[in-house]
């Protein structure tokens, strides 16, 4: 009867860690060498997919191998499988910064000198600790500024918001960009802020959504990967506006079978995850690439974009597209500086911005 | 600050969002009342909900029906319910074990289904077409301001949940099969001797309470949202458990404990307007749990003490006579 039991355990066992990180093996063998991409979870349509597609984009490219890991959401697993990849063959590991992968990556990357590793979507501040790291940091202040001023723009009734999934400098520096770019429109609008009660659930954020709705919010800019479709429904059942982030989600849903949920989304902030990885790895090509740097990817190297798709002209008026394609002029000669949540001396700064636009004020 | 919160429309919409979150919480506890009479505990609600949620969103994806998609989500969990049935019952492994080993599977075997099926690991929305079952406007009370708001337009399965609490208390305390449930909980050596299978009724406890589940699974993937996505039962199973535990398995107790547990996760969510610190809001669900298993328990303490207290003073009151 134990064995049964034993049994039994061992299969479900078996098929979690099946589910759990599932290697996938795309792209051609051309001896190059092996890239590994490192996803918390693919199938989101935003941030994984986004990377993990740049990658396969380098692979047919440049003809290596690529394969992808994901990791799931559970960051206390990360350290043993990460060491496990780096004692196999891999010449290139690419990884996100959060969730805690970057963090992890610093602590090890000097003990394995013969290994290369990129990491993307760090903090702006922060310091490459070895010569064999390269670090992407997006300015997503500068797209959430441009996100900020369309959704004033749209607001009928001066209260819109954003959601994420959770409270991290990262998170925050698009909250920093959001709110300014508001601002930047009507000195008089009220932003609200949530983060996720349950980090990744779309069900949670869209109860959030609607909360924020009910509460006089027509305009929500969502920051939160797939939990974001939460936000979509919501909008979509309460007519309301929505905006995406880090591909052209607009896009994504008006493809696919459910294309009610992309009419509510007017326009996505686009994190380039995918192109800089290609153009990285063009550097690498070239021998330009500058091991041990950071380089932070703006509105001008483009790194950060507002989706300009037919939903975006239908919905949004010519006089504020036309704006904003100034505001876009302005950042790239350098005109304006969009404030960032790396500029804030402590994090009670920022909390005081946040404080200032509540909706409860 | 306090206007917007006051709001007759604002009320409105917050009941009706602890009703629509207290739902599926509704469904898996009543489920587990079933099994909690007979003595057992039902730790599996998560992986029959989880499963149940999968098998609805294919099943009506496929079918293009939404019987049928109900219908797959009741199997999906019936499924679960038989397996651990069948290995606890008949081959006597660890019921505990095995349902805990049946939630681990279902959270890595779902996601592996979903991918074969889909392609996707993340969740199913754009990729199947799945139904889902519609809302109903209740005519005259939607037009009553706040109590309209709050109890009209819910999905029919939510109406279902609350004339399931009715079902189960009519099935356990009027039914024969209810009272052998009871009966095998309270005292199975009594049942067998007088030939009854308490294996039996144990089963068919375990298989009502999957058939419960299934429903909670198909509103989380098929009325909640129109999607599978991947963990998207994340701890209500849990949640749940607590529910039927604490009201020790009364329908209606049970019912007003989810909705307790709906109100807490509601107010987590209402109070990320006011910027307050998103961890101490996101525990609070969970603080809730804590603090009312605390209470409940000191009030069940306490009542056990006066009942043995009344009956000291009778028996006080009787010597005393006696004198």
């Amino acid at each position: 009867m134990k064995k049964v039991l034993a049994i039994l355990l061992i299969v479900s066992m078996a098929i979690s860690m099946v589910g759990c990180s599932n290697e996938n093996n795309n792209g051609t063998n051309g001896g190059k060498g092996k890239i590994c991409f490192i996803a918390t979870q693919l199938g989101d349509l935003s941030f994984n997919d986004n990377g993990w597609d740049g990658i396969q984009r380098v692979g047919s490219k440049y003809g290596y191998e690529v394969k992808v890991i994901e990791s799931g959401m559970d960051s206390s697993k990360y350290e043993t499988a990460f060491l496990d990849l780096c004692e196999s063959d891999y010449n290139y590991i690419v990884s996100q910064s959060g969730n805690g992968w970057g963090d992890i990556v610093f602590k090890y990357a000097a003990e394995y000198p013969e290994k290369k590793f990129i990491v993307f979507d760090c903090a702006k501040t922060t310091t490459v600790p070895a010569d064999n790291v390269l670090c992407i940091a997006y300015c997503a202040n500068e797209g959430s500024y441009l996100v900020g001023y369309v959704c004033a723009a749209m607001s009928q009734t001066g209260k819109i918001a954003t959601g994420a999934n959770r409270d991290n400098p990262n998170i925050n520096d698009f909250f920093t960009g959001f709110i300014n770019g508001a601002l930047q429109y009507n000195p008089e609008i009220k932003v609200a802020t949530a983060y996720n009660t349950v980090p990744g659930d779309a069900t949670a954020m869209g109860e959030i959504a609607e909360q924020l709705f009910n509460a006089g919010v027509d305009v929500m800019f969502s920051v939160a990967g797939a939990a974001g479709l939460g936000i979509f429904k919501s909008a979509y059942e309460k007519n309301k506006l929505a905006v995406g982030v880090d591909s052209d989600q607009y896009l994504t849903y008006s493809n696919s079978e459910t294309p009610e949920l992309a009419t509510v989304i007017m326009t996505s902030m686009i994190k380039n995850i995918g192109d800089t990885l290609v153009s990285t790895f063009d550097a690498i090509e070239n021998g330009t690439v500058q091991w041990g740097s950071l380089s932070v990817l703006g509105i001008k190297e483009g790194g950060v974009a507002l989706a300009d798709n037919e939903n975006y002209q239908k919905l949004v008026g010519e006089d504020v597209r036309k704006s904003v394609n100034e505001l876009i002029d302005q950042i790239k000669n350098g005109e304006i500086t969009i404030p960032s949540y790396f500029d804030f001396t402590d994090d009670a700064q920022f909390r005081d911005l946040v404080n200032s636009v509540s909706i409860n004020n | 600050m306090l206007s917007t919160y006051l709001s007759a429309n604002w009320i409105g919409s917050f009941l009706y969002s602890i009703i629509r979150i207290s739902t599926p919480l509704i469904f898996a506890s009543l489920g587990a009342c079933f099994t909690k009479k007979a003595g057992l505990m039902n730790m599996a609600l998560e992986s029959m909900m989880l499963v149940s949620a999968l098998t609805g969103v294919l099943a009506s994806a496929f079918s293009q029906n939404l019987i049928i998609g109900m219908l797959g989500a009741i199997a999906g969990a019936l499924a679960v319910g038989g397996i651990i049935c069948y290995c606890a019952f008949y081959l006597k492994t660890d019921l505990y074990l095995t349902s805990i080993s049946m939630n681990l599977a279902s959270v890595g075997g779902t996601v592996f289904a979903l991918y074969l099926i889909c392609g996707q690991k993340s969740n199913s929305a754009g990729i199947l077409k799945s139904l889902s079952f519609p809302k109903i406007d209740i005519p005259i009370l939607q037009d009553i301001p706040i109590i309209g708001t709050a109890l009209s337009g819910h999905s029919i399965l939510t109406y279902l949940a609350f004339l399931m609490v009715l079902v189960v208390y009519f099935v356990l305390n009027k039914t024969r099969i209810g009272l052998r449930i009871t009966a095998s909980g309270e005292n199975p050596n009594a049942v067998e001797s007088v030939g009854i299978s308490v294996r039996k009724i144990r089963t068919i406890s375990f298989l009502l309470s999957s058939i419960l589940c299934g429903l909670a699974g198909a509103y989380m993937s098929m009325s909640y949202v129109n999607w599978f996505a991947r963990d998207m039962i994340s701890g209500r199973g849990f949640i749940s458990m607590s529910a039927t535990n604490i009201s020790n398995a009364s329908p209606f107790l049970t019912c007003l404990c989810a909705m307790l547990f709906g109100l807490s996760q509601a107010t987590a969510n209402a109070m990320q307007i006011t910027n307050a610190p998103a961890e101490l809001v996101s525990a609070l669900p969970y603080v809730a749990t804590i603090i009312f298993v605390f209470s409940f328990a000191i009030i069940q303490k306490q009542r056990a003490k006066s009942a043995k207290k009344k009956i000291l003073v009778k028996i006080q009151k009787e010597q005393a006579n006696d004198n």
